[in-house]
């Protein structure tokens, strides 16, 4: 290899040092502590609610919910009522506090239909169940309405009945996700 | 002069290409994308963040919110309307209640301002505010950018892993990216 050639190669070799280390995005001598899957970014909006035996009932929505308070009706002494219907999706929250701890509530398709008429009908059910809460049962039915999924939950602890209803396109994974997030937030603390 | 010198300027600029190509290849996110906001018919925001931001298909308060989670931080633009008063840059570096409103938004608990810089970006002063907080049970620091534009202000915040130099160094870069420009096509982001 003749001297000519050697300074040449030497060059190159600076040059391709010297673009790699400035170019921006590539700094090898900085600390880099990658995000992962685990760095989970959602908006949050909670709704928090006191039971009548001193607990709170709370979950994260992905969306602000409007509150209103409907006019009680039997067997319920008092209700609660939130709403949110954003970019195709629909979430509805109704907390109730019954007359009497006796009456036990229905969480099946017929029960959560006569409060959410979304699910009366044509509600193709794919999935019941249940996970316990604060020791009590979630009650948890889904479906597919045409090209809507469509998720019921009922949630009884004596005298408070909170009935949850989320809706959103079947092929929306992101709005998927963001529901099921909701639903995973719900505690009782 | 003459032809040897010709032919080294060749090399040297086929070199430079292909050290970019390669770059691009093996880090993608060298070269960013200029992500455009809408701020009104006529004007837009121009940021470069290594993956484009995404509008989220409803608003936070009133506001309307873009995300994108990058592989070194996770960036959230807030373009917060004032109303028919023009917003004016402030003096007093407290942050504005947003930026907390923001924060709170994605469960960042025990948050303490460690800085707030007034700099001067594309001719305009921004306020930039930088953040410690827990989330998750994992440390992070954050980086707010408040931006005024005609009737709106627009607060971009970041979020990386605690000591992740080379994650602060992007998101420095990609402050200082912003720009307003006019707006070439109506409808998009």
């Amino acid at each position: 290899m003749d001297k000519k050639r050697k300074k040449w190669l030497r060059n190159i070799g600076v040059i391709m040092l010297v673009l790699y280390e400035v170019l921006p995005g590539n700094l090898l001598w900085r600390t880099e502590v990658e995000m992962t899957a685990a760095d989970d970014f959602y908006l949050c909006y909670p709704v928090e609610e006191e039971m009548t035996d001193g607990r709170t009932l709370s979950l994260y929505l992905p969306v602000q919910p409007a509150q209103r308070q409907p006019a009680a009706v039997a067997p319920y002494e008092r209700l609660t009522a939130y709403k949110a219907i954003e970019g195709g999706g629909e979430i509805q929250i109704v907390h109730g506090v019954l007359t009497t701890e006796q009456t036990k509530v229905r969480f099946d398709l017929a029960g959560f239909g006569q409060v959410f008429p979304q699910v009366a009908g044509t509600l193709a059910v794919q999935g019941e169940g249940t996970r316990l809460v604060g020791g009590t049962p979630l009650h948890i039915l889904e479906g597919v309405d045409k090209n809507e999924r469509k998720e019921c939950l009922g949630y009884q602890a004596g005298r408070d009945v909170w009935l949850f209803y989320f809706q959103c396109a079947e092929d929306d994974d992101m709005a998927k996700a963001m529901l099921e997030r909701a639903i995973e937030s719900i505690a009782i603390n | 002069m003459g032809k040897v010198k010709h032919t080294r300027i060749f090399i040297l600029a086929c070199l430079l290409w292909g050290m970019a190509c390669l770059k691009y290849a093996v880090f993608p996110e060298v070269f960013w994308p200029s992500s455009c906001l809408a701020v009104n018919d006529t004007s837009q925001i121009e940021m470069q963040v290594p993956r484009e931001l995404k509008a989220l298909p409803w608003e936070d308060e009133d506001c309307k919110v873009w995300q994108a989670k990058c592989n070194r931080f996770f960036v959230d633009a807030h373009l917060q309307p004032w109303g028919d008063e023009p917003v004016e840059l402030v003096a007093d570096p407290t942050p504005p209640e947003r930026v907390y409103k923001t924060l709170a938004r994605y469960k960042v608990k025990d948050v303490v301002l460690k800085e707030a810089d007034l700099m001067a970006i594309d001719g305009r002063p921004v306020w930039r505010y930088e953040f410690t907080g827990q989330k998750d049970g994992k440390a992070y620091e954050i980086v707010a950018a408040s931006y005024p534009i005609a009737h709106n202000s627009y607060i971009v915040t970041y979020f990386y892993h605690a000591g992740s130099e080379a994650a602060r160094d992007d998101v420095l870069r990609s402050i200082e990216s912003l720009r307003v420009t006019e707006r070439r096509e109506k409808g998009g982001n």
